[in-house]
């Protein structure tokens, strides 16, 4: 099962490569990872989606308890979280594929940030459900390169 | 712009529907388009007021055919005109153009067709005597990508019934690159010349984006290094959105003092809509436009 995780730990070097190994030590496979500073510089807050139940990810905060790098670890529950990832999707443009390709950009709001002669590449932040929506639909149109952020997330306002 | 208008004159006339001619423009212009022998008109509305305002312009009423109306029911008569083949194509004459629009949209009237509405207005470049036809300054306001292509496709079906026959559609913007995100403008224009080459437009160049000046000016369009067959000879513009349509519009013939026709193209019949405090001229000009585009006769 998916777990989202947020990890707020100092900006040093070496941190991410603690935390991965906590995890690995407890067979946790990591989904997708996305790490940034936060208001704060010397901070970064990890938001980690990974595949295992309650209790594994309970063993690996306790692998990380005693590790000064990392100020706060937190299983942030689904229905508290404010989730999103960002899409960069590079498809490619035929002449008869262009009013489709926008016709689904524009039903999934996502925007067009560039275009050539032979491409067009589409940024889209929404959750994990509309983005996998947009991939589909445009696999049959050809998708030449995709990149996605990984999910960030922070606890829904009081 | 005269002379081709003028062209009508050789054409038989057809019966116009006129929905509330109460202003002096609209009767006026409908004098004169009796005179030219391009239209006869039917005015739907009151017939007091219609007499009354008649008298007063001196014009003789008695040309006219008025179908007396109440005033709650004269766009749904004035459609039913056209519905029961008892007019050949529809005027707005002093009434709002989005209740005119709304009642006609009605598909009881069959005057709405699988194709989308749209308006091309007809101007001349000074000095010149060029005529180019711009889209949409009065219906559609903010038009996306999909949109856009039956735009396109309404201005150059039009062109073509005006007998234009090299028809070179330029995609306005405030650019000629390609700015994203904040030119969106500019996108559109860039993909439609792209999508143009599938043919869906049949024969016609289409290219973009341009700025309003190199699409009309080969000195200008030279200038910039801009080239290409619609460089600086566009016939027909197609402007982003309804504002940028309407101030081009209205700084042609606002400061510039320049003549201009519109119609509402894309339904069972072109659709004379002009705006309330268009002159008759104006008014005419629409007419005429619009008697060039039923080309029976």
């Amino acid at each position: 099962m998916k777990n989202t995780l947020s990890c707020l730990v100092y900006n040093r070097p070496g941190v991410l490569a603690k935390i991965a190994s906590a995890f690995a030590q407890v067979g946790i496979n990591i989904y997708s990872l996305a790490a940034g500073e936060i208001e704060e510089e010397d901070k970064t807050r990890m938001t980690i989606v990974v595949d295992a139940d309650a209790a594994t990810v309970k063993k690996a905060e306790e692998h990380l308890s005693g590790n000064r790098d990392v100020i706060r670890f937190d299983d942030l529950a689904e229905d508290n979280l404010i989730a999103m990832e960002l899409i960069l999707i590079k498809v490619r443009i035929r002449p008869k594929s262009i009013p489709q390709i926008l016709q689904i950009s524009e039903l999934f709001n996502a925007q067009v940030i560039a275009v050539s002669d032979t491409a067009m590449v589409l940024a889209l932040p929404s959750d994990e459900k509309k983005i996998n929506g947009l991939v589909k639909m445009l696999k049959p149109i050809g998708i030449i390169e995709m990149s996605r952020s990984g999910q960030i997330a922070v606890t829904s306002p009081d | 712009m005269t002379e081709v208008l003028d062209s009508c004159r050789r054409l038989q006339p057809l019966r116009l529907a006129v929905s509330r001619p109460y202003d002096a423009a609209t009767l006026i212009s409908m004098e004169r388009a009796c005179s030219m022998g391009i239209v006869h008109p039917l005015l739907v509305g009151k017939k007091g007021l219609i007499v009354e305002k008649s008298n007063q312009l001196d014009i003789g009423y008695k040309r006219f055919e008025i179908v007396d109306t109440e005033e709650d029911s004269i766009l749904e008569a004035t459609a039913s005109l056209f519905h029961d083949r008892e007019a050949d194509f529809i005027m707005k004459g002093f009434v709002g153009t989005g209740a005119f629009i709304q009642v006609l949209l009605d598909p009881k009237w069959r005057i709405r067709t699988e194709d989308i509405l749209s308006h091309v207005g007809m101007f001349e470049i000074p000095h010149t005597g060029r005529v180019f036809l711009m889209s949409d300054a009065a219906l559609n306001i903010l038009p996306n990508f999909s949109r856009k292509m039956e735009i396109v496709k309404n201005a150059v079906h039009t062109a073509a019934s005006l007998g234009i026959r090299k028809i070179r559609v330029a995609m306005l913007a405030a650019v000629e690159k390609v700015k994203l995100p904040a030119m969106p403008a500019t996108r559109d224009a860039f993909l439609m010349k792209k999508f143009a080459t599938t043919g869906y437009f049949g024969r016609c160049d289409i290219d973009g984006p341009f700025a309003f000046d190199n699409a009309l000016d080969t000195e200008k369009a030279d200038t910039k290094g801009i080239s290409g067959r619609v460089a600086g000879r566009a016939n027909v513009l197609i402007v982003p959105n309804i504002e940028t349509g309407n101030v081009i519009w209205k700084s042609i013939t606002v400061l510039n003092q320049q003549e201009a026709a519109g119609v509402v193209v894309g339904g069972s019949c072109p659709i004379v809509l002009p705006s309330r405090s268009d002159d008759w001229e104006t008014k005419l000009r629409s007419v005429q436009f619009a008697r060039l585009l039923l080309k029976k006769g």
